[in-house]
């Protein structure tokens, strides 16, 4: 009686607390069309993960600038391999293409 | 988790550097260092891995540091050794993984443990700073084939690590632009440029 009241008691708090990760873990980005596919968001870069959903990769209003020359970041294609554009953070006046 | 590998030299790199970084960033990120031979727990880890066929729990235990919350595990003495720039790259890479703790909270453990494709992107980020913390350092960028494919040993898919080349490739640009994209590198080199400036390429 004594177990079952305590197995009672644990799995009262186990049983949400993997639910509410099961939940968590299911909180992923929109669905992409081909891992490792890049876009910008915004001022997001984002990767189509393996799980073909788009994931953060930078931020580019939250880069730091090492030289600190105060030119903002902006999110654009930088460059690519054949067919393929991939998209990051650069200062604004190296994104050829302008911002995305 | 990320195993010692010296990449950049250590000449001109003194102990004290190396303990006054480790110690600066054990205070702002709340952290704890632990001898990881000497933990019980990292030992179980390794034989759990060797068991699946991952990594030898001896590898596991003398070539890698691990992060778990905010106690990190390392397989040196922090100060003393020969690859002295290593421990402070591993010092910002594993507290990148902080980072992400304090970014995300329970969810980043869940997704670090249970998915292979979040596993892989979190090591890409972490390995950014590694990319972050060279770069400083030598004016050069790492490959991101090479760094992607050391994924191998954190039990991901081929298309995970691809995806990690991927995210590291795009982030290589930011870094040659000189941009700082992880906050665990804003924080170290943030130190290191107040407190060893000579040590930044080109010196």
């Amino acid at each position: 009686m004594k177990v079952h009241t305590m197995f009672a008691a644990i799995a009262s708090v186990v049983a949400p607390a993997l639910a509410l990760l099961v939940l968590m873990g299911g909180c992923t980005g929109a669905k992409c069309p081909e891992p490792t596919r890049s876009r910008c968001a915004g001022q997001v870069a984002q990767v189509c993960s393996a799980e073909e959903r788009w994931e953060d990769v930078m931020d580019c209003d939250r880069i730091a600038s090492l030289a600190g020359s105060g030119e903002p970041w902006v999110c654009c294609a930088v460059e690519g391999t054949v067919g393929v554009e991939t998209y990051g953070c650069v200062p604004a006046s190296r994104c050829a293409g302008g911002a995305r | 988790m990320m195993p010692l590998a010296a990449r950049a030299s250590s000449i001109g790199v003194r102990p004290e550097t190396v303990r006054g970084l480790w110690a600066f960033m054990q205070d702002r990120y709340r952290t704890t260092v632990h001898a990881k031979a000497d933990a019980l727990e990292m030992v179980a880890v390794g034989f759990a891995l060797e068991r699946m066929g991952v990594l030898s729990a001896e590898e596991f235990l003398k070539r890698y540091a691990t992060t778990l919350g905010r106690r990190i595990y390392v397989p040196f003495a922090i100060g003393e050794g020969a690859d002295l720039w290593g421990q402070m790259a591993l010092c910002a890479h594993e507290h990148q993984h902080v980072e992400q703790l304090d970014r995300e909270g329970l969810s980043f453990v869940w997704n670090y443990l249970s998915r292979p494709a979040k596993r892989a992107l979190y090591e890409a980020d972490a390995y950014v700073t590694t990319l972050e913390m060279h770069f400083w350092r030598t004016g050069e960028l790492l490959s991101a084939d090479d760094l992607s494919a050391q994924l191998r040993a954190y039990a991901v898919g081929e298309t995970d690590i691809a995806v990690a080349r991927q995210a590291l490739a795009m982030a290589s640009v930011t870094v040659r632009a000189g941009g700082i994209v992880t906050g665990a590198a804003r924080v170290a080199l943030g130190w290191l440029e107040a407190n060893a400036p000579e040590l930044r390429y080109p010196g």
